[in-house]
């Protein structure tokens, strides 16, 4: 499954949330800001993330692997139709240096983006990444946005993913075993395996948010205010070395690209 | 020869990820035709897993599933397989979609291509087995029935395929008291009618009443396989896969300890009664 938690012990597993969320986006920056050169230090630095997160090459080809035909058709567009000096044709279909050029270019950045928001979601919790999104954005608090319920609601979603998933293969199974037919021919026979489905999924949805609910009341649940954690977070060095350097990155790609149009 | 048999069997959960879990390693079993097999294992040992391998829904990874002497793996006979062997999952009422109870389970019926009446006849008769009403199973929709009722529609939902071997998960866990005795009363009704029977449990008390042979589940593996009374009376190995005895047995079992002279591992409460006035009667004559 695409962004699955990897429980794997590694110093990148071990980072602050807060210091991954950033360098995540400092480095897609750099990536998307900088030229050659940015692509460059953004590859080396994601490649030394996936080594220190020891994550297993051939899970990260798979999840890759599941965004294969969007990132492919981009890529394609890029090459088919940007205008320039036409190279190779064949009827109406023109290939230009231009496009070759920023179809390569696009597909490198997207893998690279891609590949930098594997490493996080697959290092990180996502209890932990919603505290870290969360104290990240404590400052909006004070316009009146509601920064703690917005991300309750949004973790609650992101943890009942693998569950409802679960579900869904159980209610498929039991379907199945009573001749719903999900995978044959027939628009009606499927249609009527997709409502098989979706009906005591929704409901089994909605009966967990029931007893969710009953279960946060019961426990005097009442939001953020004063609220504490159970891990407290705190900036290590490495966290700070890993905001550093992802930072330089950004701003290393940037300036190269202004003065000498790397 | 066994209706069914599973040689060697070896299943993982996201093999090949770090997050693996190996469900099945090695399993063996057979089941011969008529009878009444429980599984028994703690939660976790597999029992599903195996559940699931006799219909076709998950194929071994090494080794081999024969139902009536065919492998699953047999693409083609895995699509008659649904019908042959009857899945009743845990928590089976999740599964409901239908507006009312007897269309309910009319679905597995219809999806055999039945005729209309050939359809109605095995609804009825499914009903009448798990002893629904066949007039407010036309106006109820399966939600509104009670815990108890929806358990035994969805058991009739899978009885109405008419399948030849059952297979349950766990097909009382949360049902009170009643709801179970009419459960088992079914299920003894279609054993008596020549339906083979597997069902995964951990309530030992249940296997004790319904299975005449037990299988026991650890960590993937059969642990120990023999009738009801060979399997409790080998106490140590039945606690070291995380089961409890039967009561009755404990109960024999605790007065064993506090030095009563009995041998017999009692898997009713009738047979417990009759051991301990033995057993009492013949400590007053030695007195």
């Amino acid at each position: 499954m695409l962004g699955q938690y990897l429980p794997v012990e590694s110093a990148i597993h071990r980072l602050d949330p807060r210091a991954k969320l950033l360098s995540t986006f400092l480095l897609i920056a750099a990536v998307m800001a900088g030229g050659w050169a940015g692509m460059a230090i953004g590859g080396l630095i994601t490649a030394a993330g996936v080594m220190a997160a020891r994550l297993p090459l051939g899970v990260l080809w798979r999840q890759v692997r599941l965004l294969g035909l969007i990132i492919l058709a981009s890529v394609l567009v890029q090459i088919l139709f940007t205008p320039g000096d036409v190279v190779l044709s064949a009827g109406p279909v023109k290939v230009t240096v231009q496009g070759l050029v920023s179809g390569v270019t696009l597909l490198i950045k997207i893998l690279l983006v891609v590949l930098t928001g594997i490493i996080l979601t697959s290092t990180t919790t996502s209890l932990r990444l919603a505290s870290g999104i969360e104290l990240l954005l404590k400052p909006l608090g004070r316009l009146g946005i509601p920064v703690h319920e917005i991300v309750m609601a949004l973790s609650i979603a992101i943890r009942f993913i693998p569950v409802i998933t679960e579900e869904a293969q159980h209610i498929i199974n039991a379907q199945l075993s009573r001749g719903v037919a999900f995978y044959g021919p027939g628009l009606g026979r499927r249609a009527k395996a997709v409502i098989s489905l979706v009906v005591p999924l929704l409901t089994g949805v909605l009966r967990r948010s029931d007893d969710l609910a009953t279960a946060m009341e019961a426990r005097c649940y009442r939001g953020g205010a004063g609220r504490t954690r159970m891990h407290a977070m705190v900036f290590k060095r490495a966290d700070v070395m890993c905001l550093l350097m992802t930072g330089t990155s950004l701003v290393a790609a940037v300036l190269l690209r202004v003065t000498l149009g790397l | 020869m066994p209706i069914i048999r599973m040689d060697n069997i070896w299943y993982a959960y996201n093999r090949g990820t770090p997050i693996q879990t190996n469900a099945l390693s090695g399993l063996s079993l057979a089941v011969s035709r008529g009878s009444f097999v429980a599984l028994a294992g703690h939660t976790g040992s597999g029992k599903s897993t195996v559940l699931q391998h006799l219909n076709g829904l998950l194929l071994p990874q090494k080794g081999r599933v024969l139902v009536e002497e065919a492998d699953t793996r047999d693409k083609s006979f895995r699509r008659s397989l649904w019908a042959k062997v009857g899945l009743v999952q845990q928590y089976p009422e999740r599964q409901f979609f239908e507006e009312t109870v007897f269309s309910e389970v009319a679905v597995g019926p219809n999806n055999l291509g039945l005729s209309p009446a050939e359809v109605e006849d095995r609804v009825l008769e499914a009903l009448a087995v798990v002893g629904i009403d066949r007039k407010r199973a036309r106006e109820t929709s399966p939600y509104a029935l009670s815990g108890g009722e929806q358990r035994r529609v969805a058991l009739a939902s899978v009885l109405a395929l008419r399948p030849g071997v059952l297979a349950l998960d766990e097909p009382t866990a949360g049902i009170d008291f009643m709801g179970r005795q009419r459960i088992f009363k079914a299920l003894a009704d279609l054993k008596s009618q020549g339906v083979t029977i597997i069902m995964a449990s951990h309530n030992m008390d249940d296997v004790a009443r319904m299975a005449d042979r037990v299988v026991v589940i650890k960590e993937g593996r059969a642990l120990l396989e023999g009738s009801p009374r060979q399997v409790f009376a080998s106490q140590g190995c039945v606690r070291e896969a995380g089961l409890n005895l039967p009561f009755p047995s404990e109960v024999m079992a605790r007065l064993r300890e506090k030095g009563f002279n009995t041998e017999a591992p009692a898997l009713t409460v009738d047979e417990a009664a009759e051991e301990i006035i033995k057993c009492v009667g013949a400590r007053k004559t030695a007195q």
